[in-house]
């Protein structure tokens, strides 16, 4: 009976170290190419909601430099790139991407999909899912790649009891939820999914985060407000 | 007893100390909201607190202590737009002194600022 516990937490310690995927092995290529300067491609937006790619665009700038990288400023990109006809990602999204090694010298480009950006005034939350993906200027190959769809929750509870307070509570839910921008789900989304990416050049860490486990390849997940 | 009171004063301060440590690269003070909402709508009032925010990044208390990557570039760049040339192009130069990685791109906006 002893040795039949000791072969099943044996067994089941093996097998839980076996599922350990490293960052070093979810993203091989990042500790190959190490990317040292990155640009931020314009949002492709799969939602009804046009204003979502101007502004997720920015959003992604703060969190890729906390990384540790060399991020070009997406204020002076942006403009760059409308003049550039380079404003629709899509053209390059499977691409060649050497025009942006050699006119801006990124070893980079960071893509992103948002599929989906939601307001619920009601049930208190906002949503955005999107996809990011790091490709490389020099060979094309995908660097890092991941999904997020991540509910911030707006929900208020005043403490007030019965049916007046409930009443409270929907009124000052839906009007939390409707001052909120919608952006702040879109900066929750950069922020989780990116917390996995191998740091750059300027990270503390550079070059010794290979051992680390890596996160899941898609995140789902509610933040309170 | 007075040996006891010194080790816990003592681990209280490096436990304060731990506490207080800065754990980003860099201080960003406002500049996220502010730029985001400038980005929204371009007026006078917003373009003076992006300047603002600017200015107050240059006192930096993160891990690195140096001015985050595409910063300099961006504020120089502001000035350049709104008329002060020479100081926008003083700030292009110390982005591309800062990270050399970038002089490909600034020292083609500076070429064309010069024209």
């Amino acid at each position: 009976m002893k040795n039949l516990i000791i072969c099943a937490l044996s067994a089941l310690l093996l097998t839980s170290c076996a599922s350990v995927i490293t960052r070093g092995t979810q993203y091989p290529k990042m500790y190959e190419e190490k990317p040292v300067s990155i640009v931020i491609m314009p949002p492709i937006n799969q939602t009804n909601f046009v204003e979502a790619k101007d502004y997720f665009y920015t959003t992604m700038y703060l969190p890729l430099v906390e990384k540790g990288y060399y991020v070009f400023s997406p204020y002076l990109t942006m403009e760059m790139l409308q003049e550039e006809s380079a404003y629709d990602s899509e053209l390059f999204l499977e691409a060649d991407l050497n025009a942006f090694k050699n006119f801006l010298d990124a070893d980079a480009a960071m893509f992103t999909i948002i599929k989906s950006w939601k307001r619920n005034n009601l049930g208190g939350a906002l949503t955005a899912g999107v996809e990011y993906i790091l490709r490389s200027t020099k060979t094309g190959e995908t660097l890092y790649k991941r999904e997020g769809l991540i509910t911030v929750d707006t929900s208020v509870n005043s403490g007030g009891g019965g049916l007046a307070g409930a009443l409270i509570n929907i009124a000052a839910t839906a009007l939390n939820t409707a001052t909120t921008d919608k952006v702040v789900a879109g900066r929750q989304c950069t922020y989780f999914v990116l917390s996995d990416m191998p740091e750059g050049k300027y990270g503390m860490n550079f070059g010794q985060d290979a051992n680390q486990p890596a996160g899941k390849a898609f995140i789902k997940g509610t933040v309170k407000k | 007893m007075k040996k006891y009171f010194l080790s816990v004063a003592m681990l209280s301060c490096m436990f304060l100390t731990s506490c207080m440590a800065p754990t980003s690269l860099y201080s960003w003070y406002d500049y996220e909201e502010t730029t985001y909402q400038y980005n929204k709508k371009h007026t006078d009032k917003l373009q003076a607190r992006v300047l603002e925010q600017y200015k107050k990044i240059e006192k930096q208390k993160g891990l690195r202590k140096v001015v985050p990557p595409g910063l300099y570039a961006e504020r120089g760049f502001l000035l350049c737009k709104i008329g002060q040339t020479e100081e926008g192009i003083a700030f292009l130069k110390k982005e591309i002194e800062i990270y050399p990685e970038s002089s490909k791109y600034i020292s083609r906006i500076i070429n064309q600022l010069e024209k």
